[in-house]
């Protein structure tokens, strides 16, 4: 529950017990319903409020009130959130049978949720997108934060790939820091939490612990105006949660719940087992002149005296295996949330419990989560209030893929499989078991090997990570009213993760063929609290308001592991830890701990809404910053001047019915850095059989301090004809002292070869823009839409004096560097133009602008065009564009007719470039599968007008495997309906009496349904490298396909 | 109100005096600082063995692997980089991983080094009687380091004594101010690793060998052995004689095999051991290049084992370390894959043997090169049935025989490659012939150095 709704329910609480204490002269009682305009459903829980007699109500579960009034005519005011206001006067006891109110689309007087407290909308001066759960609640997502694309300007979100749970890459305004974290920080109802992958071997996002369903709001603070009591953790964004409350009245029970399946959005169409020997032996023959050719094999195969042959079955038919088959698969799932939620004057509750079970679009992929939230809001006395929330979940997350996390290179990472395995080796052997020779597919009916793995045989082994999570989010309070105006809080919460990491390779794949079976296990505990004491003070002088906040807050994290990897299975048919193995070794175990202590203060005043200032003050200590450095002083300051209601802007008004200038300013810090990053520290080993102590770390253990981010804010938003939102900023954000791993020369021998240090910094700014209104408004007929598009400039201006440049290599590939007077993570890859029509080869360029061919059967392999060895050294890679999106956003419609309702999102971003590397893998000339497309694209001597070089077998380097080519870079911009749904809700009451229900609806969705784009690959929504999402963005190298899934839901309330 | 106040107070209170110093002061939990370390004879010696355990990162794993898939004698079948493709290729570029990240070890251990003789200096009373060996196990292993460096990154003394070689680092480092250090030449490497393997250094040493400590660390003999290389290196083959015959209290144990049977040994003097929590892995143990006949095979085209006399069936290094898998022949020295817990040993004392056979060859000792190649090779080969008849050798033949034998006693051992370049010689293998102009006969000093060193020059 947020603060907003919270006093409104005591000012209620208080009419109530005024209304029982006041001498009653009664003359009448007089009864009416509240219902919603269009769907004339009934409204539970509207208030209505006679001024005259200072006496309210608010209406039941039926939308039924009762109201005592003692004369006629009368003032009455009804509200209800998410509703247009309305005020009527009632001359008779008939003008309150039946009063409708209209739904509220304009954002305008919604609540918003800030840091530390709740305000309204119209009195914000910051930068704050609010995304409401009922935009959402189509959509089948297991962790909330994927929702935010598209929904909330500024907010840029990158789901990697279509890996089940894989977490997406969020952005908010750009990207503030280089090496540190670059994500949000979450807050749920108050209480920062843990985000991103706390796993060991696993790649889980934690925030999916908490179902979607449970969430009620979610607010992003962007400037540092709205983010900076949350200080130096700021510097990323905020993303507020508030979960759902109880609230008063008859208990009500709701079911959400939904079937799904999702396939992938696209396949790359790669050869059958006679194309690929073809394209192959030609290959061979292009290379060695023949290709009755032993390549590594020195024997020959069975199956035929050529380099590559086809094999055939025991029924004599010809092995063809499409490996996409054995690697795709369509993901069936489901969900189900029930909540209870009611209570009465004193006490709400709120209780749910989702059970969420998931199969993913790659074989082995699945999740599962069963989750309780329990919440109470308890008014104990006049002055006291407590209450909580517990939230509880264990899920389960499984994954074949081993590519997750960007090992492109992997053996075993699945996509890869179905695209580079060869065709005309089986899957199965002829007893069903998968085929394969010591762990690798093997050579079949080739002289060469196949040394990837087969699929089958890593499903069929159960060679998964299963990553068991139990998560257990706590939050308690306690608000003291000692006298009219004045909060006390205090707030503990804490967040306690333990998880537990299965993961196994089995002696039949080619991690655990080796060792006749590998299997590791992690016990990861990672917890932190957060302990917050706020006081509040609202006070009112004439027009004058104001609001003060003054607070402190302490919070500590623990984060540990350890395991074992146990190897040589003694019964090769096990698969789990528990069983016998010869071999015991622990895995480096981790402690890892941090504290914060933070003192925190705000001011807000307003002059009847029409001047509204803010200004807040934070000092944080970070525990893991140099002794000398470790308290930072953060704050911002914002104000407002709502033009419209001053008496000047009269004429104007009948076509801005609001109309608000805004800006702010203030100072932010990160704390996403490594616990010990200024330490200077001994790491202890062993040398054999003794013990050892070896200089693990150089810190700069004197001067580490704050990375800073001083944000800049201006904007306006305004309401034109009472029905068009249009909000507007322009944001800057300067982030300086940037915690950078500083290189130190190698032959140093320093460890690791950089010293931790401030030195680098970094510029975002850019628009944003949000337009809503509806569009058409008719009893049966209406359509809301809302539009919001973000640009953003990144300009990295400061490295270190010792560093021009950071050139970061991801997991398996080097494709980025990140210089100054550029954006982060630019591509930086070997210059090429293509292929030369005359002789088939791929074009490099040298340093000097030479013309460079690549010929790979020759010994030097790159000759210049008259056939002198040119040296490879002299080819070097050059920037080749940028990774981040420089403009995206959405566009939201909701159509209601009658008792239809519709959703269409679209979602959008562009440009950025993609390196599309899965190209390289897909025309590798070694014993590589290839895509059809390179089949019907390699040069012939009739085919000179070519996309991928002459074949020459062996050849890694020409079509970019071995060096990654500018050949392969694509725009990224593309335009994507991201959901679409199609709900009916039956409002025959008689039905539904008779189902015992009070309201069903049952919808259909989509998500995925198609994208438009110039993009080659698979999904132009891609990032490989989700490691370091931002020093190596803009890859797609052995990715999976983004997911497109079905859903058909019900929603009931009983 | 004023039991409001009360809770306001101790609400303030609380929150305020809660104690900001065990919260804000969190030290690495399971790490320690260096004067923690200086400040207890154990720690010292653990120190000491850390740098042991850095220099065997390197040295004995991937390091071992390069030396000899340069060579001819073993050929790579994978084309994985992480597999040591590009060494293989001999296309180690600037940027090759197996470039910069042996830069990066060495370097690693150098600087251990140094921080540690730095420190030890003013750890003497704590360190004790042990102080001077100390010192001199640092400066070895200081050596050791820089005569790998010099042999990978720079021509070899004979072709050019005053090529650029490596930056000499020889002060502890710990701050970005040092960055640039200009590279010395061959002979200057060689001139400081002599000075690090002075009599008196060597002194210090322990004298003792077939013990667990007495071959996992620096001993006399160690030093003697390296320093051989060294003089063998600058061709100085009268100075190499004189440390190989100061080499005793070893033997050649019956069969060559033993070597890698039993870790401990007679014959070993300079080996570093493995064990469950420190060991090679996939991709790093020798084992696993070797084991299975898909990675690293011995030639049968370029390598000793196409030369009649150097493949005979009964040759005992034959019978007991070669084999066959996936239709090739392997090399069978290291064959722990599934644990990789294989030692590898560095030096031993046939190579004292064969280096003293080569260095009394270039000394015109012929008889006496005639006699080290004989106790070496007929330890393999019943003297009898010897096609090679070493006694009655043309000189040139007796070079080739040495030359041959070094080949066919240490293959998998790291030295292969190591000979071919101190002798100028071209790598004649597989996949082509690589002559001391070919790019990637010496590896560059990587751009990792390059873009931070400003005085690295070509």
């Amino acid at each position: 529950m947020n603060q907003f709704q919270f006093s409104r329910r005591l000012v209620i609480s208080a009419f109530l017990l005024l209304v029982s204490t006041v001498s009653v002269f009664s003359q009448s009682v007089i009864k009416g319903t509240i219902i919603d305009e269009v769907t004339k459903e009934p409204l539970s829980g509207a208030s209505i409020y006679a001024k005259d007699e200072k006496v309210g109500a608010i209406t039941d579960a039926k939308g039924s009130f009762g109201i005592k009034i003692s004369k006629y005519p009368l003032r009455i005011h009804i509200s209800f959130v998410g509703y247009k206001e309305k005020d009527i006067i009632c001359n008779s006891s008939e003008d309150l049978l039946q009063i409708s109110l209209a739904e509220n689309h304009q954002v305008l007087n919604d609540i918003v949720v800030i840091g530390y407290g709740t305000q309204s909308r119209q009195n914000v001066t910051s930068a704050i997108s609010s995304v409401k759960s009922e935009t959402f609640k189509d959509v089948p997502v297991n962790s909330f934060d994927q929702v935010l694309q598209g929904r909330s300007s500024g907010v840029q979100l990158t789901s990697p790939s279509g890996n089940l749970g894989t977490a997406p890459i969020i952005r908010i305004r750009g990207v503030a820091s280089i090496t540190s974290g670059t994500s949000p920080l979450y807050v749920v109802d108050g209480i920062p939490i843990q985000s991103g992958n706390l796993s060991y071997s696993g790649d889980i996002n934690v925030l999916s612990d908490i179902n979607p369903d449970d969430i009620q709001s979610i607010d992003v603070l962007k400037d540092a105006s709205a983010g900076a009591l949350y200080g130096s953790r700021a510097a990323n964004g905020v993303v507020l949660i508030t979960t759902k409350k109880g609230t008063k009245g008859r208990a009500k029970v709701s079911y959400n719940g939904w079937v799904g399946i999702s396939s992938p959005v696209k396949y790359y169409d790669v050869l059958n087992a006679e194309q690929f020997v073809d394209v192959k032996n030609e290959a061979v023959k292009n290379h060695y002149g023949t290709d009755q050719y032993s390549l590594s094999k020195s024997t020959a195969t069975t199956d035929g005296s050529k380099a590559f042959n086809l094999g055939y079955d025991a029924n004599g038919k010809v092995i063809d295996t499409d490996w996409n088959k054995y690697v795709f698969q369509n993901g069936i799932q489901q969900s189900h949330a029930v909540a209870v939620d009611g209570g009465n004057d004193r006490v709400q509750y709120h209780i749910s419990t989702n059970y969420l079970d998931q199969s993913g679009i790659l074989k082995g992929d699945k999740y599962s989560r069963l989750g309780t939230s329990f919440s109470v809001d308890a008014q104990a006395n006049k002055w006291l209030k407590v209450g909580g929330t517990q939230t509880i979940s264990l899920s389960n997350q499984q994954t074949a893929d081993r590519s997750r996390g960007g090992n492109i290179t992997a053996y075993s990472a699945l996509s890869r499989l179905a695209w580079a395995d060869a065709p005309n080796i089986a899957a199965y052997n002829a007893d069903g078991t998968p085929y394969q020779e010591q762990g690798h597919l093997g050579y079949g009916p080739n002289t060469v090997q196949a040394p990837l793995d087969n699929p089958v045989a890593i499903i069929n082994s159960k060679s998964f990570v299963n990553t068991e999570n139990i998560r257990w989010l706590s939050n308690y309070y306690g608000e003291l009213t000692p006298i009219k105006n004045l909060t006390l809080r205090t707030q503990y919460g804490k967040d306690f993760a333990r998880i537990e990491d299965r993961d196994f390779h089995s002696p039949t794949t080619v991690n655990g063929y080796s060792q006749n079976g590998v299997a590791t296990n992690v016990s990861t505990r990672s917890s932190q609290y957060t302990w917050t004491n706020t006081a509040n003070y609202k006070l009112y002088l004439g027009h004058n308001n104001f609001d003060f906040l003054a607070g402190s807050e302490i919070s500590e994290r623990n984060y540990k592991y350890w395991g074992s990897t146990r190897s040589t299975l003694v019964d090769a048919s096990y698969n789990i830890y528990e069983a016998s193995y010869k071999n015991i070794t622990a895995i480096d175990s981790k402690i890892s701990e941090s504290g914060m202590v933070s003192y925190l203060a705000r001011v807000n005043y307003d002059y009847d809404s029409r001047y509204i200032l803010s200004a807040n003050y934070r000092r944080d200590g970070y525990s893991a910053l140099s002794k000398n450095h470790r308290w930072g002083n953060f704050g911002g300051v914002s104000g407002a001047w709502r033009v419209s209601d001053e008496a000047f802007f009269k004429p104007l008004k009948n076509i801005f019915s609001d109309l608000k200038l805004k800006a702010s300013w203030g100072v932010v810090g990160n704390t996403k850095i490594d616990d010990y990053a200024s330490k200077s520290y001994y790491s202890s080993g062993y040398y054999g059989t003794d013990g050892t102590y070896i200089l693990g770390q150089v810190g700069d253990s004197e001067n580490l301090k704050w990375e800073t981010s001083k944000k800049f804010d201006a904007g306006f938003s305004t309401l034109l004809w009472n029905n068009i939102n249009i909000d507007f900023d322009y944001y800057r954000n300067v982030s300086s002292d940037l915690i950078l791993q500083v290189p130190v020369s190698p032959s140093e021998g320093i460890p690791n070869n950089y010293i931790t240090s401030n030195a680098g910094g970094m510029r975002n700014s850019g628009l944003e823009l949000s337009i809503s209104a509806n569009i058409i408004n008719k009893k049966d007929f209406t359509w809301y839409s809302s539009f919001n598009i973000t640009t953003n400039k990144n300009v990295v201006t400061n490295l270190s004096e010792n560093m021009s440049q950071l050139i970061t290599a991801g997991n398996g590939e080097s494709t980025n560097i990140t210089m100054v007077g550029k954006s982060i993570g630019q591509l930086y890859l070997y210059p090429t133009q293509g292929i030369d029509p005359a002789t088939g080869r791929r074009i490099f360029t040298g340093n000097d602008g030479t013309k460079v061919l690549m010929e790979y059967e020759k010994s030097n392999k790159f000759y210049t065009e008259d056939g002198t060895a040119y040296s490879q050294s002299n080819l070097s890679r050059v920037v080749a564009g940028n990774t981040l999106p420089t403009w995206y956003g959405g566009w939201a419609n909701n159509f209601k007719y009658k008792n239809l309702d519709m959703s269409v999102l679209f979602q959008f971003s562009g440009g950025n470039k993609i390196y599309n590397g899965s190209t390289a893998t897909l025309s590798d000339v070694r014993f590589w599968n290839n895509s059809v497309e390179y089949k019907n694209k390699y040069w012939t001597a009739e085919r000179t007008n070519a996309k991928y070089a002459l074949p020459i077998y062996g050849d890694n380097y020409s079509n970019g495997s071995a060096l990654p080519i500018t050949d392969w870079v694509e725009n990224g911009d593309y335009v994507r309906l991201k959901n679409i749904s199609l709900g009916y809700t039956l409002d025959q009451k008689t039905i539904l009496k008779t189902l015992g229900l009070s309201t069903l609806r049952i919808y259909l969705q989509a998500q995925n349904l198609f994208v438009l784009t110039g993009y080659s690959g698979l999904d132009p929504e891609v990032l490989s490298q989700t490691q370091s999402p931002n020093l190596n963005g803009g890859t797609d190298h052995n990715t999976a396909p983004q997911a497109r899934t079905f859903t058909f839901g019900a929603q009931i309330t009983f | 109100m004023k039991r409001i106040y009360i809770i306001l107070q101790i609400l303030i209170a609380t929150s305020l005096v809660s104690s900001c110093d065990s919260i804000l002061n969190k030290e690495p939990v399971l790490q320690t600082t260096e004067s923690n370390v200086f400040s207890s004879a154990d720690k010292i010696k653990s120190n000491l063995l850390g740098i042991y355990s850095d220099a065997k990162g390197q040295i004995a794993l991937k390091g071992a692997a390069y030396t000899d898939i340069r060579g001819e004698d073993v050929a790579s079948l994978s084309s994985n980089v992480f597999e040591c493709y590009t060494v293989y290729e001999m296309a180690v570029g600037l940027t090759t991983t197996d470039n910069s990240d042996t830069w990066s070890k060495l370097y690693t251990v150098i600087n251990e080094s140094n921080t540690f003789l730095a420190n030890l200096d003013n750890a003497k009373d704590v360190a004790g009687s042990s102080y001077s060996q100390y010192v001199s196990e640092a400066k070895f292993l200081r050596a050791l380091s820089y005569y790998y460096l010099n042999t990978l990154y720079a021509y070899s003394y004979s072709a050019d004594s005053t090529a650029k070689s490596v930056p000499l680092r020889l002060k502890a480092e710990s701050s970005t101010a040092d960055n640039n250090l200009a590279r010395s030449t061959v002979a200057e490497v060689y001139t400081q690793i002599l000075s690090d393997l002075s009599e008196s250094n060597i002194a210090a040493l322990p004298n003792a060998g077939n013990t667990y400590d007495g071959i996992t660390r620096a001993s006399q003999a160690a030093a003697r052995v390296l320093k051989q290389r060294v003089y063998m290196e600058k061709n100085d083959w009268k100075d190499a004689i004189t440390q190989g015959e100061a080499i005793t209290g070893y033997q050649l144990l019956d069969k060559v095999s033993l070597i890698f049977t039993n870790d401990i040994n007679k014959e070993v003097i300079f080996s570093f051991p493995m064990s469950s929590t420190n060991k090679g892995g996939d991709q790093t143990a020798l084992a696993y290049y070797y084991h299975s006949g898909n990675i690293f095979i011995l030639d049968n085209t370029y390598g000793f084992l196409s030369k009649p006399n150097y493949s005979l069936s009964y040759d005992t290094r034959i019978k007991d370390l070669v084999s066959t898998a996936n239709s090739n022949r392997i090399l069978t020295k290291y064959t722990d894959y599934q644990t990789y817990l294989d030692w590898v040993p560095v030096f031993r004392y046939a190579e004292v043997e064969l280096n003293l056979a080569e260095s009394y060859y270039n000394n015109n000792q012929l008889d006496k090169a005639r006699e080290a190649l004989k106790q070496v090779r007929h330890r393999s080969i019943v003297a009898e049935l010897d096609p090679l008849d070493i006694d009655n050798l043309s000189s040139s033949d007796l070079k080739t025989a040495i030359y041959n034998e070094r080949r066919a006693e240490f293959v998998g051992e790291g030295i292969r490659s190591l000979d071919i370049h101190r002798r100028g010689e071209n790598f004649v293998k597989r996949n082509g012939t690589f002559t001391p102009s070919t790019n990637g006969y010496i590896w560059p000093i990587p751009t990792s150095e390059r873009s931070v060193n400003n005085l690295i020059t070509d």
